[in-house]
């Protein structure tokens, strides 16, 4: 069942304190610049690294100077591929054979194959130092040919980047369910799409990526500060690859400027940390440069959709779709190639298509490997249908808003099994979309857009709606469809809650935040559960592998956390709970039953004169535990672990079918745009961001995340561009030239929430975050509304140059630019 | 990248031809040139700093005068760069008489690698310009004969 909510819930102060909007714990540090992030952090003996990168896209390394820069003096030592090939293994690859035989290491070793990959390390007393000795190493190159679009890299004649392979594909599958042949040979309409192009950008973190490692000459252990997202992820590639045990390596963060999945893949330069560290026998330290992020962080993924075609009847159903997609992998597979199934959780996004074929090719490209960016996988897929309903829509001379609401699962529908067996947990879309017009006004708005493009002035109007899916926790069983041979199922999540000697609160977390206010919300749900006040209630900040629980999948990702981080956290409570609730019987000799914990203290049915504070609990526990008959005293630790494990089983490999993910949040946008003719401008008039994430622990914070996404997909869809030239150089190297969505981008939202609880998470929330790049969608709706048919908005990346171009086209007689529309 | 233009030298093709194979001639014409070595064959190597949209970049170009065609054609190319940028050229001089002088009908096809590449993008095409014009009045001058 569905609610619609205000945007801010009332403030109260007693409990349930879950859905309260309380001010976040983290800011206290944070915004008094008390903030830990690694590069604040210094060992003692610390040297500065900086990376030797290649200027080309392509190149063999000839040979590899370092002399000049070691005869600088303060500079300590020098790491260089061929070192680092006898110093340790290539990385694990996910993928199986062709991807599967890449070699990659930490450091390029024979050959260059993207602009950035580094050739050298440099390790000096200080980072200018350093900096100005990289430029002293010498390195020879061959350039080679680059291939810079997916697609060409499928083509046998392209130029390879891995000899290993042979060729540039690394991975192909096809998806295939229901019958699209039988769908589009009796359809009453077939509309067919040549080509859409999803662009490639990123998520461009306040905090670059950054670590200091220490290889310990003495003990061997790895000691890793950094802001790696999934540390736990990092020890598997990285153990193997280092020859180190995973129990060497120790993983530390506090605070983290912004992760968006990338930060997932900092591992290799980690790696190339790790063994500067251990040949320098010191702590080294790096902070990457905007240039560097910009280069060789990890570039979210870059899709190009070929031979679209769907299925619709005269009445506006919309049986299915068939489509080749090439996904661009960039240089090396950083957790690809996951990618190509991870799309598959959301395989109709928000409709009910019965028919549906994907033939997927994901090819090795001379740019910057891609890695997992908000929406991972996902919101390319999603934003191809959103193009394909509109496109049917417009082509067809349906009502886009009727035929959203006509193909939408409806709420009656739910649970909803796609036809690969994914679960939609909950939600009203049509209620949703209801609400994101009237807040928009749609009716009024257009009318307004008659008049404005019927005026001709040199302005026209475009309304547009973007619906997504926020799918949220994995099943890591997905892995087995693009590699059979991996051993992975399931998800989990790891937390800890204690009592500790004082009658202190505390909860330990395994999910590495970087941002997404952890601290607020478990104190919210565990207060609940423990009686007290969430200022009670210490949440541990950031990750310590030696303090912090978890499990291999550990860390926050996949708008998971409102689901398995909380999770966790709520089964750790309430063990905890359960052994203060028995503490508390044996202390007031009365039934477990019978006691109340409420205001951090345990009492016998709320009676205030027969009661124990939770330093009494502890005491007993920790320090007067003679007085506790054995089976008590066996039985309670105040020290409680938790592992939340979603229920999922293996999906099958060979079907392709299964429950990839748990819960699905949803967005639900519109917007209204106006282009001005002469530029082709594109100017955000109002916008609207509906959003179901299920029960939402603290509005604030949802609120918070919306923003974040919208403005990141507004960001997207009209600046952010990662663009390579046919030299294979990056032409959005800084900050001057990428362009992320600022406060003058980003008009004033207009936000609002339905709450379908899931019924598969623990709290009925459902994970948040991501935002399923609904303002790329919306954004390219409404310049298609504003464009008219004859012209198609076929890519995600809208600039002024490219609505101005297809303003040209129109001008010249559009043509409907590859669209086919065949009716029976 | 490939561009290309015409400048008209108040010298004959035989003079102006002779001035632009001179390698140290050339490399001298190098805008915020510091250094030109010449070696044997026509071949010279310039560490130069030229000015991108950022300042000015520092720069060591290997060049190569690779054609000879007295006093129709001259092809020069080169590489280089520097740390984490290099470059790669081939510049092609065209001269026929005209007026009294030499019109000079310049090709040149650039390979930018780097960051720099980006850096310069939105004036490489304006930065190419000057800089072949630069060098054909400097190997023009009085002051270079």
């Amino acid at each position: 069942m569905s609610s619609q909510t205000e945007t801010t819930a009332p403030k109260t102060t007693t409990q349930p304190w879950t859905g309260q909007d309380l001010p976040r714990k983290e800011d206290k540090r944070l915004l008094a610049g008390q903030g830990q992030f690694v590069d604040d952090v210094w060992m003692h003996r610390q040297g500065y690294a900086h990376f030797v990168r290649s200027p080309y896209g392509h190149a063999r390394v000839v040979s590899v100077d370092v002399g000049p820069a070691l005869a600088m003096p303060g500079v300590y030592t020098a790491l260089t591929g061929a070192e680092v090939a006898e110093m340790c293994d290539p990385f694990f690859q996910i993928a199986p054979e062709p991807g599967g035989k890449i070699e990659e290491y930490p450091l390029a070793v024979d050959k260059v194959r993207y602009q950035g990959d580094a050739v050298a390390l440099v390790l000096a007393e200080t980072r200018e130092l350093a900096r100005d000795a990289a430029e002293r190493v010498v390195v020879s190159y061959e350039p080679l040919d680059v291939v810079v679009d997916a697609v060409e890299a499928a083509d046998p004649t392209s130029p390879v980047l891995h000899e290993e392979i042979g060729h540039n594909v690394a991975w192909q599958g096809e998806y295939s369910y229901g019958d699209i042949d039988w769908a589009l040979e009796n359809a009453d309409h077939v509309v067919k799409v040549d080509r859409l192009h999803f662009h490639r950008f990123s998520s461009t973190p306040l905090e670059t990526f950054g670590a200091v490692v220490n290889w310990d000459p003495g003990t061997d252990m790895i000691e890793i500060r950094s802001n790696n997202q999934m540390p736990i992820f990092g020890t598997m590639m990285l153990s193997p690859t280092l020859r180190a045990g995973a129990d060497q390596m120790s993983w530390y963060s506090q605070d983290i400027g912004g992760g968006f999945g990338i930060k997932i893949a900092s591992y290799p330069q980690v790696g190339a940390l790790a063994l500067l560290s251990r040949k320098a026998g010191r702590p080294v330290k790096w902070s990457e440069t905007r240039s560097e992020h910009m280069l060789s962080s990890g570039h979210g993924s870059e899709r190009t959709f070929l031979d679209l075609e769907a299925a619709v009847q005269a009445d506006g159903t919309i049986l299915g779709f068939r489509v080749r997609a090439f996904d661009d992998a960039g240089a090396y597979l950083h957790y690809e190639p996951l990618g190509a199934v991870i799309w598959a959780q959301v395989l109709t996004s928000c409709y009910r298509f019965k028919h549906v074929t994907v033939d997927y090719t994901e090819t090795l490209t001379n740019k910057c490997p891609t890695c997992p960016n908000r929406g991972y996988s996902r919101l390319q897929h999603m934003w191809m249908i959103e193009r394909l309903v509109d496109t049917v829509a417009q082509q067809l001379d349906f009502d886009p808003v009727e035929l959203r609401k006509k193909n939408y699962v409806q709420p009656e529908d739910y649970p909803y099994e796609t036809p690969n067996k994914c679960v939609y947990d909950s939600g009203d879309l049509p209620q949703e979309l209801d609400l994101a017009l009237e807040k928009l006004g749609y009716e009024e708005w257009r009318k307004k857009q008659a008049e404005v493009n019927a005026a001709d002035n040199g302005k026209r109007i475009g309304i547009g709606i973007g619906s997504t899916l926020d799918s949220g926790t994995n099943n890591f069983g997905q892995a087995q469809i693009v590699n059979p041979e991996l051993p992975f199922s399931g998800n989990g999540e790891a937390a800890i809650a204690k009592l500790d000697v004082y009658g202190e609160l505390a909860v330990y977390l395994g999910t590495t935040p970087q941002g997404q206010s952890h601290e607020t919300t478990t104190a919210q749900v565990v207060a609940d559960i423990l009686g007290c006040d969430p200022g009670m209630v210490r949440v541990y900040a950031g990750f310590n592998k030696e303090q912090s629980t978890y499990v291999g999948f550990s860390g926050t990702y996949a708008s998971q956390f409102a689901v398995t981080g909380i999770g966790a956290a709520i089964g750790a409570a309430e063990k905890l709970r359960g052994e203060i609730v028995a503490l508390a019987a044996f202390a007031l000799q009365c039934e477990e039953s019978e006691i109340e914990l409420a205001n951090g203290v345990a009492s016998y049915q709320g009676d205030e004169e027969r009661a124990i504070p939770m330093i009494g609990i502890a005491n007993l526990c920790y320090s007067n535990v003679a007085a506790l008959p054995d089976e008590l005293a066996d039985r309670v630790s105040l020290n409680c672990r938790y592992v939340y494990r979603p229920p999922f089983e293996p999906p099958d490999p060979v079907t392709k079918t299964g429950s990839l993910t748990l819960t699905y949040a949803n967005q639900i946008h519109a917007a209204v745009v106006e282009i001005d003719e002469e530029t082709g401008k594109v100017e955000i008039l109002d916008y609207v961001a509906m959003d179901d994430c299920g029960s939402r622990i603290n509005p604030g914070v949802v609120e918070g995340q919306v923003h974040g996404a919208t403005a990141h997909g507004i960001g997207a869809a009209l600046h952010e561009s990662l663009d390579y030239d046919e030299d294979g150089n990056l032409l959005q190297a800084t900050f001057w030239d990428y362009h992320p969505a600022t406060a003058l981008d980003v008009p004033r939202l207009k936000t609002g929430h339905v709450e379908s609880p899931s019924p598969f998470s623990k709290n009925g929330a459902k994970g948040m975050g991501e935002g399923g790049g609904a303002p790329l969608g919306t954004i390219g709706s409404a310049i298609q509304d504003a464009l008219g048919k004859e012209v198609l908005v076929n890519d995600t990346h809208n600039t002024a140059e490219r609505v101005y171009e297809l303003l040209e086209q129109l001008r010249n007689g559009g043509g409907k630019r590859g669209v086919e529309v065949t009716s029976r | 990248m490939n561009f290309e233009g015409t400048e008209h030298l108040d010298l004959s093709p035989a003079e102006a031809w002779a001035r632009l194979s001179d390698p140290r001639a050339l490399g001298e014409a190098l805008p915020a040139v510091e250094e030109v070595e010449v070696g044997g064959d026509g071949n010279f190597e310039a560490t130069f700093r030229p000015t991108t949209g950022l300042g000015s970049t520092p720069m060591s170009v290997a060049f190569e005068v690779a054609e000879r065609d007295e006093p129709s054609r001259l092809v020069v190319t080169g590489h280089g760069g520097a740390a984490e940028y290099a470059v790669r050229l081939r510049a092609a001089f065209e001269l026929t008489e005209a007026g009294g002088g030499t019109d000079v009908r310049w090709t040149l096809e650039l390979h930018l690698h780097g960051v720099l590449r980006s850096l310069t993008q939105r004036v490489i095409e304006q930065l190419a310009h000057q800089q072949v014009a630069a060098v054909l009045a400097s190997a023009a001058a009085p002051a270079n004969v």
